[in-house]
């Protein structure tokens, strides 16, 4: 931003010294810039183009709070609009009327995000502007397949575009045509995520439309596409051959990074895959049978042989999620992952989600096969073992990442070796029922850590206070769902109260002795918990929604810091709770989850007194954490 | 005046409070006003260079941020950070002004976005205070705008009075 340079004539604006404004102002600067000689009476005396870089550094909101204040800061934030690079809007879905006047012509508009909750098919002029270069709709349920072929004719430029549940509505709102016309017009288009469901096109045309995309194309997700289709879309040369010399140019030839979510994860795509595409160095599928897969439709260990055919994987994720059924590869075994780990040597992370059939031998072979490894996950390894990390401090390994869900015969030692690796900072131990107290007197030696998930273990407040004197300093998210030993006392372990903690999502659901006194403690304690979630807590009452509106933090004024609040079924929730719900308490709350059988009556007033909260009264997950989330389900 | 007797040339600058500063030439030449000035008036170095709209509060600050920022330049985040934080917002703003002025690239972007950093999501009447304004709108106008953007209200940090 360019500055003027010697400032003698001050911008245009009406300043009148505030007195009040010499009453608050601090003694330590003494009597600062002095009299006279035209110095430094009001900030508002920069010049516009100095207001106008601050102003572009701030959020759209701030931006429109600025423009309330004088009529100065009217016309720079309406200027701001005119030239802001970015426009990323996506805790709230606003509607037209209130978009419009904040999306006028722009032609510096490089980053568009919106929740498009409430936006239509009518608002495509508004949002596709021209000069876009990275697009991201989310919820874009009420527009019509118009929005895909819109975005090809309109922003020509675009480098990545990320659609969200597009016309969730009816599947046949999206018509091939328009996908092609995406294809055709977005011709620098890099990246691409279609949060949709394609397995209404007809194979045959899908995989056509495709030659057209760009050329430029590396990164692709797909919300959900066939495994046949995938395929046919990768083989090599399928028809009539044109003459000795014509080689059909592949499709998708520079892709890097493919994230698929299909129906059965099978051999036959596997090696379609890691044939086709050469350059490939990221890739994550994940499937949800909704029947025992057959031996022709399964991944089995002659699949897992074509892994990595160009040697350039560096990610891979293999997630048998159980959306629909309970069930897992059960064509893998051992030998299968001794095969796939000959070839990841340059592995960067694995991710193996139902793999119930491998056992220690076969993980730890890729343990020690890729000593560049960082990211570790593993869910429903049935037969994981301890013996995995037995010797992990042997190799050069340095884990940042591991996560090892549904692991039940792990025990406390295998977190003792695991936490040799120091450089840890997500710890993901959900439902690994036999770790305990001993597992927490490990952990709490990460001092990098900054996520820690323990649901479902069988921990106790003696364990909880072993992480007050390490871990909690640098931890951000901490949960304890169903950790039914805990009680109170948990709380007032981890939180005295005496140090700035940075913590700022807390999980504590499913705790049966979790009561208000727990709550208040918490409120107490002055951590700026931004995420709290309680469901399940038949302990949990009005007196703690009291607590919670009140919490201070900073010794600022009452308010909390809560952006997210879930109190689904926490029984003891009742009507008395939504005089603390109201405004002015929690100013910041974005997402409130209540019960909706019992608490209809606050919810439709909350509706209308606070339009832009989310309510949940479902159960369903709260937060835009868990948009794309390809974990598979999470249960309650 | 600048001197050569010592190894690092010297730069003599007058505030606006007339105090004299004599300061390293690598420093002064970081402000662009004053190297533009030197650039083009060679012979200028004999008498101290004027600067009538920096007070010696200021310039003494700055001196010191751009001193502090050569020699921790790997850890310069850190230190802009409490640099920042130390001000409050009177000798913020008489900061940025006097940044401006000198065009000083780097301490502006810095200020600025410390500035940036104060007013997000801040109520309207916080920012009313932080810049010393009064609103000129008549209430029926002032209540349409506030209407109009209700949703930008919702997240508003509550105010504290730490200026």
């Amino acid at each position: 931003m360019a500055n003027t340079q010697i400032p003698r004539s001050n911008s245009s604006c009406e300043i009148s010294r505030n007195e009040s404004s010499t009453k608050k102002r601090r003694m330590g600067s003494g009597s600062g810039s002095g009299s006279g000689s035209g110095s430094v009476e009001s900030l508002v005396q920069l010049p516009t183009a100095l207001l106008a870089t601050i102003m572009t550094k701030l959020d759209i909101s701030s931006i429109c709070l600025l423009a309330i204040t004088c009529k100065t800061l009217n016309s720079c934030a309406s200027s701001v609009l005119s030239f802001l690079q970015s426009f990323h809007i996506l805790d709230l879905s606003l509607s037209k009327q209130l978009i419009e006047p904040l999306l006028p012509p722009n032609p510096c508009l490089r980053s568009l995000k919106l929740d498009c909750g409430q936006l239509d098919d009518s608002s495509i002029e508004l949002l596709l502007k021209p000069s876009l270069q990275e697009l991201c709709l989310h919820n874009c349920t009420y527009f019509s397949g118009r929005l895909l072929s819109e975005i090809g004719s309109r922003c020509k430029d675009l480098r990545s575009l990320y659609l969200g549940s597009a016309a969730k509505e009816s599947v046949s709102a999206i018509d091939l045509s328009d996908v092609e016309e995406l294809l055709c017009g977005c011709t620098q288009l890099e990246a691409l995520s279609l949060m949709l469901d394609i397995s209404g096109f007809l194979r045959h045309n899908f995989v056509s439309t495709w030659a057209l995309a760009s050329e430029k194309l590396t990164c692709l997700e797909i919300g959900y596409i066939p495994s046949i289709t995938v395929s046919e879309l990768l083989s090599p040369n399928v028809g009539p051959l044109q003459g000795s010399n014509q080689i059909r140019p592949s499709i998708l030839p520079a892709i890097q990074k493919l994230s698929l979510s299909v129906d059965y994860i099978t051999d036959s795509m596997v090696s379609t895959i890691s044939k086709g595409l050469i350059s490939l160095t990221d890739l994550a599928l994940r499937d949800a049978p909704l029947r025992e897969p057959g031996v022709t439709f399964d991944l089995t260990n002659s699949g897992l042989q074509h892994i990595n055919q160009h040697g350039k994987l560096k990610h891979l994720s293999l997630v048998r999620s159980q959306e629909f059924l309970i069930t897992y590869f059960k064509r893998v075994n051992d030998l299968g992952f001794l095969i796939m780990a000959d070839k990841c040597a340059k592995m960067e992370s694995i991710c193996l989600g139902g793999f119930c059939r491998v056992t220690e031998t076969g993980f730890k072979t890729i343990l020690h096969s890729c000593s560049h490894l960082c990211k570790l996950k593993v869910s429903h390894g049935s037969q994981l073992t301890d013996l995995v990390f037995h010797d992990i401090a042997a190799t050069s390994l340095s884990l940042t990442d591991v996560s090892l869900r549904w692991c039940n015969l792990l025990t406390n030692n295998a977190i003792k070796n695991l936490v040799c690796n120091m450089a840890l900072e997500v710890l993901d131990l959900r439902d690994c029922k036999n770790l305990g107290d001993e597992a927490l007197q490990a952990i709490t030696c990460l001092h990098r850590l900054k996520t820690l998930q323990l649901d479902g273990s069988n921990i106790t407040d003696e364990g909880i206070a072993y992480l007050r004197h390490g871990t909690i300093y640098s931890l951000i998210s901490l949960s304890v769902r169903g950790c039914k030993q805990l009680t109170d006392k948990c709380i007032s372990a981890l939180f005295d109260g005496s140090s700035k903690l940075e913590l700022q999502k807390l999980n504590l659901s499913n705790l049966p002795n979790l009561t208000d006194n727990g709550v208040l403690t918490l409120a107490k304690s002055q951590v700026a918990i931004s995420e709290l979630r309680m469901r399940h807590c038949p302990n949990i009452g009005d007196a703690s929604v009291v607590a919670l509106s009140s919490m201070q933090v900073d010794g600022r004024g009452p308010g909390s810091s809560l952006r997210l609040l879930d109190l689904y079924n926490s029984s003891g929730i009742t009507q008395v709770s939504f005089q603390w719900l109201k405004k002015p308490y929690f100013p910041k709350l974005r997402w409130l989850g209540l019960t909706g059988s019992i608490h209809r009556y606050i919810i439709d007033i909350l509706a209308r007194s606070r339009p832009f909260l989310h309510v949940s009264s479902c159960g369903e997950q709260l937060g835009t954490d868990w948009w794309n989330k390809l974990e598979g389900s999470y249960v309650q | 005046m600048a001197t050569t007797t010592d190894e690092t040339k010297k730069i003599t600058l007058r505030t606006a409070d007339n105090q004299q500063f004599e300061v390293d030439e690598a420093i002064a030449m970081e402000f662009v006003t004053v190297k533009t000035f030197f650039d083009e008036n060679p012979d200028a170095a004999q008498e101290p260079m004027p600067l009538p709209n920096v007070s010696a509060k200021c310039l003494s600050s700055i001196i010191e941020y751009c001193k502090e920022r050569r020699s921790a330049k790997d850890d310069a985040g850190t230190f802009s950070d409490e640099f920042a934080k130390a001000m409050d917002s009177e000798s913020l703003k008489e900061m940025i002004l006097a940044a401006n002025y000198l065009n000083i690239k780097d301490l502006l972007e810095m200020l600025n976005q410390a500035v940036a950093d104060r007013i997000k999501n801040k109520s309207v009447e916080y920012v009313r205070r932080f810049f010393g304004i009064e609103s000129d709108y008549s209430p029926e106008e002032e209540a349409k705008l506030r209407a109009e953007n209700a949703w930008a209200f919702d997240g508003v940090d509550p105010d504290d009075d730490d200026f």
